[in-house]
């Protein structure tokens, strides 16, 4: 018994229609709102811009792309997926800001970067506020 | 605020890192008291061009090499590679595979390691966990997934560097 019939995939309730649109359409961006004594030099206003199947753009991201924050927001892109999936607005109310690795010179480490999540329309590069929406 | 004393005979806790401290303090934007209430744990850290030269972040790469792609749907194809310096950053223009970062962020762990390794002399590499996968596991129990290993290269030849204990770089030529 494999895996799968031990444990039946259950569809979600409401399938995303417009999935392949906004993959194509939206971009996530993580924009940064507190930068620290950043060894990699990461600066307030900066941005990691990302698709929505969870890569990074480097070519529209202005953040020197270091690994120590790009690995802490993996699990905002699989929640960004799980959401559009489901037809719901790809940033989360509960989770949209997210920092880095580091723990700051007052807590065993140097600096601290912090990043706040939005939407984005790519061809437009307004804010979206709801993607079902727009 | 107190801190407990985790480590009370650290060897660096009164070592002001004179050799290194001009430099850190004007690239880090670090006063004289950031750097006095800097833990030990950090100074080992920044230690590590005592061992390995000044210049080690810039003279060596990581490199991930993609080694296989099943079941994956970013786009990734074995052979292709994303490089890192050696503060973890992507250098974009010297990698061509799609930067998905369900597959890059199990990586991170190596660049924890190599400031480690560094710090002691050690190749930075470590020799145990060169091998990751992507984040995804679909219901065959992650048989199928984007599979990865990673190196060290120099950062102008591209040589593998893989030696033990590590000398500083001009001492490879």
């Amino acid at each position: 018994m494999t895996p799968a019939d031990r444990f039946p995939r259950r569809l979600p309730a409401g399938l995303n229609e417009r999935l392949s649109e906004w993959m194509d359409r939206f971009e996530l961006v993580a924009e940064v709102t507190r930068a620290e004594h950043c060894a990699n030099f990461i600066k307030v206003g900066q941005s990691f811009v990302f698709d929505l199947r969870g890569r990074i753009v480097p070519a529209r991201s202005s953040a020197a792309l270091c690994l120590g924050i790009l690995a802490r927001l993996e699990p905002a892109l699989l929640i960004a997926q799980d959401r559009a999936q489901s037809g719901l607005h790809p940033i989360s109310p509960s989770f949209q800001t997210f920092d880095c690795f580091d723990t700051g010179l007052d807590h065993g480490g140097m600096g601290k970067v912090c990043v706040r999540f939005h939407l984005r329309d790519r061809a437009s590069g307004q804010m979206v506020e709801d993607a079902a929406k727009a | 605020m107190s801190r407990p004393e985790l480590n009370p005979r650290d060897p660096l806790a009164d070592d002001p890192l004179a050799d290194i401290a001009p430099q850190l303090k004007r690239a880090l934007d670090l006063s004289d008291a950031d750097f006095e209430r800097m833990d030990p744990a950090v100074k080992h850290l920044l230690s590590a061009r005592r061992r390995l030269g000044h210049s080690w972040l810039d003279d060596f790469e990581v490199v991930v090499e993609i080694v296989a792609n099943d079941g994956c749907g970013c786009g990734v194809e074995p052979g292709q590679r994303v490089v890192f310096d050696m503060r973890h950053r992507i250098k974009p223009e010297l990698s061509d595979a799609p930067l998905c970062m369900h597959m890059l962020a199990p990586v991170l762990a190596i660049f924890y390691m190599t400031f480690d390794r560094a710090a002691e002399g050690l190749n930075p590499l470590s020799r145990i966990w060169r091998f990751y996968d992507c984040t995804r596991t679909a219901e065959d129990n992650g048989k199928t997934k984007a599979r990865t290993r990673v190196y060290l290269r120099t950062s102008d030849t591209h040589e593998v560097i893989d030696v033990n204990p590590m000398p500083p770089r001009e001492v490879l030529r």
